[in-house]
Order: C-alpha cells, then sequence, then structure tokens
C-alpha cells in the first residue's frame, strides 16, 4: 500500500514538469505587462521600465523559466509580483475558503444526492423518479451563476438571512464561516447534485438487476434490505468516481461563483492573477491545482479498496 | 416520506422564485429623488443626524481591484482610496481650482518661474512625525519622476528646501499649471514622510504614510482596505469644497470592499451592506422605487477617439479628417451608456464646467456626421482598402468597447475596412504603447483640470509627433494673463482640431445611489471625499 501511494506520487512529477513548461510558455505568448499594468496610463517609460528590470521580466525567457524552476524543485515558487508575499502564502492564504467551499458544496451535493437516487432507483418510473429527472435537468441546465443570483435575491435581499457577499475565516466562529459559506455552496453543491444523483440511481439499477438480488428477494429480504445492504454496497465505486471528480473541480475553485459571492479562494486569486498578469502565481496556482486533482484521484482509489474488497491494489 | 418527493425540490425552487419576482417588483415608481450634477458633487439631502446617533464603521464598496496604493502611482483604481489617506500642497474644489491643502500659501517671482511654498506648521503624519519641507521635497521629486505629465510639465526642475516651512520650485521656463499638476486627483502629488520615500523600490511605498483624514490600518489584497481615522489631523479652516476645505471626521473605520462583479455590489446595496453604490441602467427601476434612496447622476469621463500618428494610414492627416468627418457623435454616445440623460455633447477638450479652459474653437470639426465628405477624403487620401485596426477591451464594463463597435461600424459604413482587436486591460496597455499594434482606439478619459495635462497631446500616448502641437502646447502653459490664457487656449484647440491628435466625442455620466442615512459625501471627478460624511445607525 504504501509502496503503491509512493509509486503515484513520484509518477505526478513528470505531469508537473510538462505542465510547468507549457503554462510558461502560454503566459508569455500573451501579450500583456505586469508592469504597466501596476502603473498606468499617467506613468512614464522610465518608471515602467525600471518596474520590468524589478520584476525580473527583461531577462530572456529561457533564463527566466531556469530561475524559476530551479527555485520550484526547493519547494519556493517565487514571490507574486504584486501582492508582497510569497507565491506559497498567497496558495495558503487562499486555499482556506476554497477547501471550505469545496467541502460544504460536496455536503450538500451529497446530502441531495443520494437519498434522492436511491429512492429514484427503487422506486424506478414513478414520481420519485420522474421527480429526480425534474431536478436532474434542472441542475444540470440552470447554470451554477443564475442559481446564486436567484439565492442571493431570495436569502439575503429579500429575507435578509445571509449576507451577500463575502468571507470569513473559521476563526470568526463556525457560524459566521458558515453564513458566508452557505448561499454560494448551495449554488455550487446543486448543480454536483444534479448529476451526482443520476449517477447514484443508474449505478443502482445496474445492480438492482444482477441476479443476487433476485436471489435476496427469492430468500426473503425485506426492500431496506436489498437497497441498503446488497444494491448501494455494490454501486459505490462509481458514485466515488463522481464525488472525486467533482471535489477536484470544486478545489480547482470555482471562478464564477467566488467572484459573484466575492470569496477569496482559488478561483478567484487565478483570474485576478490572470488579468493582472501575475505571472509567478498563475503559475502555483496551475501546479497546485494539479497536484491536488492527482491527490484527490489517489484518495479515490485508495478508497476503492476501502469500499470493495476485491479491488487489489498494487 | 413519499410525499416529501412529490412535492419534490424543484417545485419549492420554483415556488422561491416567484416569490423573488413577486416581492421585487411590488414595489412603485415614486419617492425617489433625483438630481443633477457637474465635476464635483454632494449628497446630503436629508437632515444632519445628532451625534450620538451616529454609526462609526462605513463599508465602501470599489468596483476594481487596487494594483498599488502608492498615490504617486495611484491609477483611477485606488484613488478613490489613497485621496483619504494622503494630501498634497493642494487640493481641487469643486470647480477644479487649486486651493492651499498642505501649503499655507505660496508666492510666484515676477518672471513666473520660480513658485515659493510656504507650508502649514504642526501638520502630523499618520506616524506622529511633522510634515516639514524636507518630506515635502523628498515626495514631489519622487512624483515628478514617476509621472508622465509631470516630467512635461517640470522638465529638469526640482523642488528644494529653503527652510524648514518652505520649499522652491524654479522652472526654467514661466508656467501656469503647476499647482494644477500638484492638484489632479490621478498620480496625485501626495506628501509622505522622507524616510518612506527614500525606502520605497519600482514597485512602490511599503508603507502607507500620509496627513490625510483617514490613517491607513491594513489592506487584504483583493478583498478589502481599512482605514481609522486619524485622531491628529489638523484640519485647515476653510469652506469645504470638493477636496479642499476643512475635513472634519465622524466616523471610525472605513472600508473599502473590493466587490468586482456589479450585482454583487448591487444586491449588498439592497441587502442594506453598502449605503453606496454605482448604478447599472438595467438596475435603475430597481431603486427609484426606494423611499430612502436618492439617486444622482455624476460627470463621469469623456469619451475620445484617438489616433496612432504613427501607423501607416493615420500618420496621414487626411485620413484622420476622414473619420472626423463621418463620426456621428450621437450614435456613439447613445451606444456607449445606453440613455440620452447620461450623456452630453461637448466640443471642447475641457468641460464647460472648467470656466477657465473650456473653449469652443475649431467646433466646426465635432460631430460632423458627413460621410460624403469622409468618403471624399478617403479618395483623396487615395484609400485602398488597406485594414484599419481598432484596439479596445470589453473589461472595465464595457463601455469601450460599445463605443468602439458603434465608429467599427460608422467607418464601414464608408468603406472602410476594419478589424476590431478586442483584449483583456493588461494587453490592451501592453498592446497601446507599441505603435505597430494598432490604428484606432476609442477610450473613456478622467477628464484632467488643464489641456497641458490631456494624455493624447503627449508623445507616448498615441504618438502625437508635431512641431506646431509642441510649440503651442508651450505657449499655452507659459501664458499669465486671462488673456493670455484664452488666446492660447483658443489657439491650442482650434490647432487640435486640424492636427485631430484624438477627436473629442462627447462627456459621459454614471450614476449612483445613496441611501438617505449617509450625509454629507462629496465626490470630484467621480472619487469620494469621505471626511465631513456622516453616517445615521
Amino acid at each position: 500500500m504504501a509502496f503503491y501511494i509512493a509509486r503515484r506520487l513520484l509518477a505526478t512529477i513528470p505531469v508537473l514538469f510538462v505542465l510547468s513548461v507549457i503554462v510558461f510558455l502560454i503566459i508569455y505568448l500573451i501579450p500583456g505587462d505586469p508592469a504597466a499594468v501596476m502603473l498606468g496610463d499617467g506613468a512614464s517609460p522610465e518608471t515602467i521600465e525600471a518596474l520590468r528590470e524589478q520584476m525580473g521580466l527583461n531577462l530572456p525567457l529561457l533564463q527566466q523559466y531556469g530561475r524559476w524552476i530551479g527555485h520550484a524543485l526547493q519547494g519556493n515558487l517565487g514571490d507574486s509580483l504584486f501582492m508582497r508575499q510569497s507565491v506559497r502564502a498567497a496558495l495558503a492564504e487562499h486555499l482556506g475558503p476554497t477547501l471550505s467551499l469545496a467541502v460544504l458544496a460536496e455536503l450538500i451535493a451529497v446530502v441531495i444526492a443520494l437519498p434522492l437516487g436511491i429512492r429514484a432507483a427503487s422506486r424506478r418510473g414513478e414520481a420519485a423518479d420522474k421527480a429526480l429527472t425534474g431536478f436532474s435537468l434542472f441542475g444540470i441546465t440552470v447554470p451554477g451563476f443564475v442559481l446564486s443570483m436567484f439565492t442571493v435575491l431570495l436569502f439575503s435581499v429579500q429575507l435578509k438571512w445571509l449576507p451577500v457577499s463575502g468571507y470569513k475565516p473559521l476563526s470568526a466562529g463556525l457560524w459566521t464561516h458558515l453564513q458566508y459559506l452557505i448561499l454560494p455552496a448551495l449554488s455550487l453543491g446543486i448543480v454536483q447534485a444534479a448529476l451526482l444523483a443520476r449517477v447514484v440511481r443508474s449505478s443502482m439499477l445496474d445492480v438492482l438487476n444482477e441476479s443476487f438480488v433476485k436471489t435476496a428477494l427469492a430468500k426473503g429480504v425485506g426492500e431496506r434490505g436489498i437497497v441498503y445492504r446488497h444494491v448501494l454496497h455494490n454501486s459505490w465505486l462509481p458514485i466515488l468516481t463522481v464525488v472525486g471528480g467533482s471535489f477536484g473541480t470544486l478545489i480547482a475553485g470555482a471562478a464564477v461563483i467566488e467572484s459573484i459571492f466575492n470569496i477569496p479562494g482559488m478561483g478567484q486569486l487565478l483570474v485576478n492573477s490572470v488579468q493582472r498578469r501575475d505571472y509567478s502565481v498563475i503559475q502555483g496556482v496551475v501546479l497546485f491545482v494539479a497536484f491536488a486533482y492527482v491527490l484527490v484521484n489517489l484518495v479515490v482509489d485508495l478508497l476503492y479498496a476501502i469500499v470493495d474488497p476485491r479491488v487489489r491494489l498494487q | 416520506m413519499n410525499k416529501f418527493y412529490r412535492h419534490s425540490v424543484l417545485s419549492l425552487l420554483i415556488v422561491a422564485l416567484f416569490a423573488v419576482y413577486g416581492c421585487s417588483s411590488d414595489n412603485g415608481s415614486n419617492g425617489a429623488a433625483s438630481g443633477t450634477s457637474s465635476g464635483a458633487s454632494g449628497a446630503s439631502q436629508a437632515a444632519e443626524p445628532a451625534a450620538d446617533n451616529l454609526a462609526t464603521e462605513l463599508r465602501f464598496p470599489l468596483a476594481q481591484q487596487v494594483p498599488t496604493l502608492d498615490p504617486h502611482l495611484a491609477l483611477n483604481t485606488n484613488v478613490y482610496v489613497t485621496l483619504n489617506i494622503f494630501e498634497g500642497l493642494f487640493a481641487f474644489d469643486e470647480n477644479f481650482n487649486p486651493v492651499p491643502m498642505l501649503a499655507e500659501s505660496y508666492d510666484l517671482s515676477e518672471d513666473g518661474k520660480t513658485y515659493t511654498f510656504h507650508l502649514r506648521q504642526g501638520v502630523k503624519f499618520h506616524n506622529g512625525k511633522e510634515m516639514k519641507a524636507e518630506d515635502v521635497v523628498a515626495s514631489l521629486n519622487r512624483w515628478k519622476t514617476l509621472t508622465g505629465r509631470a516630467q512635461a510639465s517640470l522638465g529638469d526642475s526640482e523642488f528644494t528646501i529653503k527652510d524648514d516651512y518652505t520649499v522652491e520650485l524654479a522652472l526654467a521656463e514661466p508656467r501656469n499649471d503647476i499647482l494644477s499638476q500638484l492638484s489632479h486627483v490621478l498620480n496625485n502629488a501626495a506628501i509622505l514622510p522622507k524616510e518612506v520615500v527614500e525606502a520605497a523600490g519600482a514597485d512602490g511605498v511599503t508603507e502607507y504614510i500620509g496627513t490625510g483624514p483617514f490613517k491607513f490600518v491594513e489592506w487584504k489584497q483583493d478583498q478589502y482596505v481599512h482605514l481609522a481615522k486619524f485622531d491628529d489631523y489638523r484640519s485647515v479652516d476653510a469652506a469645504p469644497s470638493g477636496l479642499s476645505g476643512k475635513k472634519e471626521v465622524f466616523l471610525q473605520d472605513v472600508i473599502f470592499d473590493i466587490v468586482p462583479d456589479s450585482a454583487t455590489r448591487f444586491a449588498s446595496f439592497l441587502a442594506g451592506t453598502y449605503d453606496y453604490v454605482d448604478l447599472t441602467l438595467d438596475n435603475l427601476p430597481q431603486v427609484q422605487g426606494l423611499s430612502d434612496v436618492t439617486v444622482d447622476k455624476i460627470l463621469g469621463s469623456d469619451i475620445n477617439l484617438v489616433f496612432n500618428k504613427k501607423s501607416p494610414l493615420f500618420s496621414n492627416v487626411k485620413y484622420r479628417e476622414a473619420v472626423a468627418a463621418v463620426l456621428d457623435d450621437d450614435e456613439i454616445l447613445l451606444g456607449t451608456v445606453s440613455s440620452p440623460d447620461l450623456y452630453r455633447l461637448n466640443p471642447s477638450y475641457m468641460y464647460p464646467e472648467n470656466t477657465t479652459w473650456y473653449s469652443e474653437a475649431g467646433q466646426d470639426n465635432y460631430n460632423q456626421k458627413n460621410p460624403d465628405k469622409a468618403k471624399q477624403l478617403l479618395q483623396e487620401a487615395g484609400y485602398n482598402g488597406e485594414e484599419v485596426t481598432l484596439l479596445t477591451t470589453k473589461e472595465l464594463g464595457g463601455s469601450f468597447y460599445n463605443a468602439t463597435i458603434v465608429v467599427q461600424k460608422e467607418l464601414e459604413a464608408i468603406g472602410v475596412k476594419t478589424k476590431l482587436d478586442i483584449t483583456d486591460f493588461a494587453t490592451l496597455l501592453k498592446k497601446r504603447a507599441d505603435p505597430n499594434a494598432w490604428d484606432i482606439y476609442v477610450g473613456l478619459f478622467t477628464m484632467p483640470s488643464t489641456p497641458s495635462q490631456l494624455l493624447y497631446l503627449n508623445p507616448t500616448y498615441g504618438f502625437a509627433d508635431d512641431a506646431k502641437l509642441a510649440e503651442l502646447n508651450k505657449a499655452l502653459t507659459a501664458a499669465v494673463t486671462p488673456e493670455e490664457i484664452k488666446a492660447a487656449n483658443d489657439a491650442l484647440q482650434q490647432y487640435e482640431w486640424e492636427y485631430l491628435a484624438a477627436v473629442k466625442i462627447g462627456d459621459t455620466y454614471s450614476q449612483r445611489a445613496t441611501r438617505s442615512k449617509l450625509t454629507g459625501l462629496v465626490t470630484l471627478a467621480g472619487y469620494p471625499n469621505l471626511a465631513n460624511v456622516k453616517l445615521s445607525k
């Protein structure tokens, strides 16, 4: 097991390396100058040039990359051009909000999707099943930003139950922390729930058609026993895969939702950094997200072995 | 359990959506007061609240990121904040006249070349140090190196210390725009402690210490800037006007929240998080029905079409004349702001409110709407289907893009082949500095106070390179008496309408909503002066 984990982690190194080269090239191919962004219209050309020099942007591309990768290998992702802090510190600061949001959104998705999917599968063709189809259609077709505007209008503007936007860390108290996250998590969670519920349903239906279900029925196991003990147990693999995938997406930062709710997470950091050409931060975020994805997939693979003893990891 | 599922989540949501719709449309359309104001504007219409009934914290939404809080580097986005932390020797009153702020008074030598500034005594920085001539000289010499317009105006002249409270500026030529340069809100000539200035790198100062009514507390990048009342603030004893005059602080804390999404800002205003918000046209009906909200419009910016005078086509004045001939400014302005109430035609490069520098010279070439003349000019210039690149961005609320596509349509109507180059703002800045990357750029500008500060009359912006233009510019700033100033100004504007470094399109307003519990808020060119602001609980 330990060997398996080590091998999987080592395999990410070439991926990250190739990714770093691609990202480096892409951002330097896009025109735009961080120095000009910082100093604006009124600055004299000499001032802009001096800042470019200080930022190290006048070095040849290869030298810039060499310098960057050298530091990156030692775990130093460099300093942000704009934020007066290291990229590592910026990532750490923005990871918290994204992680909280992702966990809450995923929780909402699972809490909605599991019972809905299970119910729909065991009552196939009945009202519950049709309701699920409607809900899924709604969740998949209504974009997250539309959903979020409606939830804001209802819960913040009309009812004044929750704040419109912003973020307070966990240290400010659990309820304060959650208050700011509920609406964005709901907007993200409903979309994920729609996908997940369909997967739960179809995965359960596959198992329901297996012959061992008939055997169980024949020997007189009750409906609850069949659904929860036999069928659900055997349906976990596809469900885990989808949960893992959606969690990976959420960690990458829900750029649109984070912008709407003004949550200082990874998505917002990436969008802001691209807008002002904060090269080192863009690099850092992309690499981090790639690594997080790999990690989430690894955890999902490990969970396979736990929920299904037939899976052997080598 | 079954019942729950039958009344599924879907139907709940549908009900919720109807509820929102019902609630938001049941407001009548009466009760909203509205007013119009020019460059500077005050929003205090409600009765003055009693002192013990005042709130101590104001949250103010900002639409754009703050890249730096260095006042000398300040762009249009961070001036909102920096104007409240820092002060200069002079500040604009509501009519854009420079009024002494940190200066007590000044003398101008008879030849018009030497300015002597007498500083106010006992003015403290936020770190407790008294402001003296060494701080002023260090700050202003740095400001003048960093700022393009100051360089153009001051040349090699430096500020020097005469004694602890006296600073001198000796110019090579007499200039009438020095006080305006020192008051301009962008790249503000703010006074900082000498030590802070000396410690600054190319990316700006690292400590934000000024003399203003609010001191810097915390800046959480991309989230908020927190300022607090400066208890030792020494106010001047003159009537408040624009950014000048008396500043009394009634707030303990001011938090500028950075909220780039305009729908989020507006929803936060409706929810009561903010008592002030910028409005888009589609939001307007929702606040017009609220009895405690005042809607007014403020003169925000002017639109100009700038030519790249180094481009193959537009280095030829005939092509520039052709474009000026075809433009239908009403159509462009309406396409930009969507409402006839939010723009006005103006043939001058300055606002009519600016009585010293407003001029109607050369206005025959403004808003010509004459496609036949334009076609004729194109023919004379030998136009042969070359492609014209229009540089624009969809960022900054989309105004640049909206104005540009109307111009594009008007050019295509006379047979000009065009190409839109739409980029993000960072790319646009880079491309605009490259003479080979574009032909025409239509932009919204923050209006300066004198023509000598106009970006597009400057060689670094659109590459105006013309001996007569430079000469008239020089004559303009050297003029002393009002008559001389008027004559020089008319001559410059007349020539600008012939040379066409840029074509003036018109002036635009923006709208904002203020709750009646927020009083005393004054803005200049859209930037808020938070001194004298009262917020009742």
